[in-house]
C-alpha cells in the first residue's frame, strides 16, 4: 500500500516538475506558463518528491526505504516519459488521480 | 581533434571515451546485465526447473514432519538446517553436515523434502538459476578467477562509460522526460538516454557495488599490507569483530569436534516441540515470520534450536535475518553475543552490496530491482545499436559497408537477440533432456552455449534486419511455449498454480509470457518499419528506418 502511495506521489511530483519546464508546459497546460507559475510548480514538485520519500521512510528503515524510493522514482519517471510520448492528453488526469489516490492510500494505511 | 581544427572540448573527449569503452565491453556487459537481472528471481527459476517440487504444499505441520525426517535421514549430523517453504519456494530445503565431513561446502549434504509429507523428493540434476547467476560474475568454462577478472574489468569500464556518458549528455534536464519515436538516430539516442538517466541511481549503485564486491580481488594490496596477506583474518574482523574471541563467543558447540559423541550413538534426547517456539517468533516478526530453522547437535544434550526471520529489515547489516536461539531440551531462550554495530564504512559497504544482491528483499523491492535491471539491459542494448545507427551516414557516403560496421551489426544480432533465444532454450532443455542422462546439468548448459553460437552464425546468412526479426520471433515463440511445456513435462500448469496461489510458479510462467510479448512486439515493430519504408531500399538493412518516411498512422 505504501509502495503504491509513494509511487503515486512520485509520479505527481514529476508531472509538477515537468510543468516547470517549457517543453512540457504546452503538452500539459496547452500554453506557456509564466516564470512565477513555473517556480511554483517546481517547488510543488520538490515537496511531492519529499513526501514520496517520507512515505517510504515511515514504513522501513532508512537503507531499505531509500533503495525502494530510488527504484520507484525510476519507474515513475519512465512512466511519465512514455505518457508524454504516446498519451500526452492523459497526463493531467493521471497526475491528479495518482496524487489523490496516493494521499488517500497514505491516510488509510497510517 | 575536431574536423574544423579547433581544440577538443571536454564533452568531445568524454564522448569518445564513452563510445569506445561502451562498445568494447558492451556485449559482455549486456550478457552480465541480462543474466544478472534474471538472477533476482534465482529461487523462482530454481523452483521452476525442478518440477518434482511443484506439488509440495506446505501446511501447519511442515516443520515437525521435516524434523522427523531429518532425525531418520541424518541422526548423527552436527546440525540440520532447514529453509522453510514460503513465497519463493514450495518445498523444504534441508542441508546437514555429517560428523567428520570435509570442511566447507563439500561436506554439506542437501535434500529437498516434500512440505506436505515430509518425505525426501528425488529431483533432476540441474544447475537451475544458479548457472545464470554464476555466469553474470564469473562467466563459464574458465577458471573462476579469470572470469571474475574479466567481469571486474568490464564493470570498471561500465563505470567509466556511465560517468563519461553523464558528461557527454548535453541536455540531461531538458530532455529528462523526452522520447521521440520514429525519428531514426534521434529515437535511439532518446531511448539510450532515457533508460540511462531515469535508471541512473540503480545503474550507479549496481556498477559501484559490483566493483565493491570485486574489490578485494581487484585491489588486494591495502588488506594485504595491513594483515600480512591473511585475508581470512581481515574477513573475520570486518564481519564480527575480534579475531581471537571469535571462537569463544559462539554459544553453540558445533565447532568442538572433540566433545562430540561418535555418530554411532543414536539419538538420546528429544528436542522440545518447535511449534510454540515458532509461534512466539512469528509474533515477534509479523512481517516475514520464520524463514528457516537450524538445529545444532540434534539429539544431544547441548542441542540448540535457532530460528531465522524470513527476510531482512535493514541493508546496513547486509539484510541479515534476525535470529532467536533456544535451548534444544528446555526450550529456554539463549541470548547470543551482543550484536556489534557496523562502522560507518562497513555499513555503507553493506548497504550497497546488499542492494546489489537483493538477497533478503521482499517482493516489492525485488520487482523494483528486476525492472531497474531491465532498464539497464535496455540501456546497454540501445547503446550498442546506436553505435551502428550513428555511422549510417558515413556508410551511405562511402557507398559500402566497412567491415567494422558489419562486424558490430552482426555481433549485435547474435549476442543481444541470441542471448534471449539461448536462455529460452536453456529452460526448454531443462524439461526435454531425459532425467537419467549422464552429466545432465552440463548438457543443459552446453545446450545454452550451442544455441547462442548458432544465433551468432545465423546472421552470416541473412541481412541484418531480417536476422534481428527472425531471432526476436524465435525468442518470442520459445518463451511463449514454456508455460505450455511446463504441465506437459511434470510441472504444475499456470491455471493450477494460479488457483492454488503458488505465486512463484505462476510468476515464472507469467514472466515468460511477458518476455514472449516483449520479443514479439519488437519483431512486429521491425517488420512494420520495413513495410512502412516500402521497397525503395530493400538492401539497406534493418537500420534503414533512419531515412524511412514517417509512418502515416498514429502509433496505437
Amino acid at each position: 500500500m505504501s509502495v503504491a502511495a509513494s509511487f503515486g506521489l512520485a509520479y505527481g511530483a514529476f508531472v509538477a516538475l515537468a510543468l516547470a519546464m517549457e517543453r512540457h508546459q504546452e503538452q500539459i497546460a496547452g500554453r506557456r506558463l509564466g516564470v512565477w507559475a513555473s517556480r511554483a510548480w517546481r517547488c510543488g514538485g520538490i515537496v511531492l518528491l519529499g513526501s514520496s520519500l517520507a512515505v517510504c521512510l515511515m514504513q522501513a528503515l532508512p537503507s531499505m526505504a531509500v533503495t525502494v524510493w530510488l527504484g520507484l522514482l525510476s519507474l515513475a519517471a519512465l512512466a511519465l516519459a512514455l505518457s508524454f510520448t504516446y498519451r500526452p492528453a492523459w497526463v493531467r488526469l493521471t497526475a491528479a488521480l495518482s496524487t489523490l489516490l496516493a494521499c488517500l492510500a497514505w491516510l488509510l494505511s497510517s | 581533434m575536431r574536423p574544423d581544427g579547433r581544440p577538443e572540448g571536454i564533452r568531445q573527449s568524454m564522448s569518445w571515451l564513452h563510445t569506445w569503452s561502451g562498445l568494447l565491453l558492451g556485449w559482455l556487459l549486456y550478457a552480465v546485465f541480462f543474466t544478472g537481472t534474471l538472477s533476482y528471481f534465482r529461487a523462482e527459476i530454481d523452483q521452476w526447473m525442478r518440477p518434482e517440487l511443484h506439488r509440495s504444499v506446505p501446511d501447519a505441520q511442515t516443520l515437525e514432519r521435516s524434523l522427523e525426517t531429518m532425525a531418520r535421514l541424518a541422526p548423527g549430523a552436527q546440525s540440520w538446517s532447514l529453509t522453510l517453504p514460503g513465497a519463493r519456494r514450495s518445498a523444504v530445503e534441508a542441508s546437514w553436515r555429517e560428523p567428520g565431513a570435509a570442511q566447507g561446502r563439500a561436506g554439506v549434504k542437501r535434500a529437498f523434502l516434500d512440505a506436505g509429507t515430509g518425505q525426501p523428493i528425488e529431483v533432476r540434476e540441474t544447475r537451475g538459476g544458479s548457472f545464470l547467476y554464476r555466469f553474470h560474475f564469473e562467466l563459464y568454462a574458465m577458471p573462476r578467477i579469470w572470469g571474475r577478472w574479466i567481469v571486474g574489468v568490464a564493470t570498471m569500464m561500465m563505470f567509466v562509460a556511465l560517468l563519461s556518458g553523464i558528461v557527454t549528455h548535453r541536455k540531461i534536464f531538458t530532455d529528462f522526460f523526452t522520447f521521440r519515436p520514429r525519428k531514426g538516430q534521434r529515437s535511439w539516442l532518446d531511448a539510450h538516454n532515457a533508460t540511462a538517466v531515469l535508471g541512473l541511481p540503480f545503474h550507479l549503485m549496481i556498477t559501484f557495488s559490483g566493483l565493491l564486491l570485486f574489490m578485494f580481488q581487484l585491489m588486494p594490496w591495502g588488506v594485504d599490507a595491513v594483515y600480512d596477506g591473511d585475508r581470512r583474518a581481515y574477513q573475520t574482523e570486518v564481519r564480527g569483530g575480534q579475531v581471537a574471541a571469535a571462537a569463544a563467543s559462539v554459544p553453540r558447540p558445533t565447532g568442538r569436534r572433540s566433545a562430540e559423541p561418535r555418530a554411532a550413538e543414536t539419538v538420546t534426547s528429544e528436542i522440545v516441540p518447535v511449534a510454540p517456539l515458532v509461534e512466539a517468533a512469528r509474533q515477534q516478526w509479523p512481517e516475514y515470520g520464520v524463514g528457516g530453522v537450524t538445529v545444532s547437535s540434534p539429539g544431544r544434550p547441548e542441542a540448540t534450536i535457532e530460528l531465522r526471520e524470513g527476510g531482512g529489515v535493514s541493508l546496513a547489516d547486509r539484510g541479515r535475518a534476525r535470529r532467536i536461539v533456544h535451548d534444544g531440551l528446555t526450550g529456554a531462550r539463549i541470548d547470543g553475543p551482543a550484536e556489534t554495530a557496523s562502522s560507518a564504512v562497513r555499513a555503507s559497504y553493506n548497504v550497497l552490496t546488499s542492494a546489489h544482491l537483493g538477497r533478503f528483499s521482499g517482493p516489492a523491492l525485488r520487482w523494483l530491482l528486476f525492472l531497474s535491471g531491465l532498464m539497464g539491459t535496455a540501456m546497454v542494448a540501445t547503446g550498442l545499436v546506436l553505435w551502428v545507427v550513428k555511422r549510417l551516414p558515413e556508410r551511405r557516403k562511402l557507398g559500402r559497408t566497412p567491415f567494422g560496421h558489419r562486424l558490430v551489426e552482426h555481433l549485435n544480432v547474435g549476442l543481444i537477440a541470441g542471448l534471449s533465444i539461448a536462455t529460452a532454450a536453456y529452460f526448454w532443455l531443462n524439461r526435454l533432456l531425459p532425467a537419467s542422462l549422464e552429466g545432465r546439468a552440463d548438457w543443459e548448459i552446453r545446450g545454452f552455449f550451442i544455441v547462442w553460437l548458432l544465433c551468432l552464425i545465423h546472421p552470416l546468412f541473412r541481412r541484418p534486419r531480417p536476422a534481428w526479426r527472425e531471432q526476436f520471433m524465435m525468442a518470442a515463440l520459445l518463451f511463449a511455449g514454456l508455460p505450455l511445456l511446463n504441465p506437459m513435462t511434470g510441472g504444475v500448469s499456470l491455471a493450477a498454480s494460479l488457483a492454488h496461489r503458488q505465486w512463484s510458479l505462476a510468476g515464472f510462467d507469467l514472466a515468460m509470457l511477458a518476455l514472449a510479448a516483449l520479443h514479439g512486439a519488437i519483431a512486429w515493430w521491425l517488420g512494420r518499419a520495413v513495410v512502412a519504408q516500402g521497397r525503395a531500399r530493400p538492401g539497406s538493412g534493418r537500420l534503414a528506418m533512419v531515412h524511412a518516411p514517417q509512418a502515416p498512422e498514429r502509433m496505437p
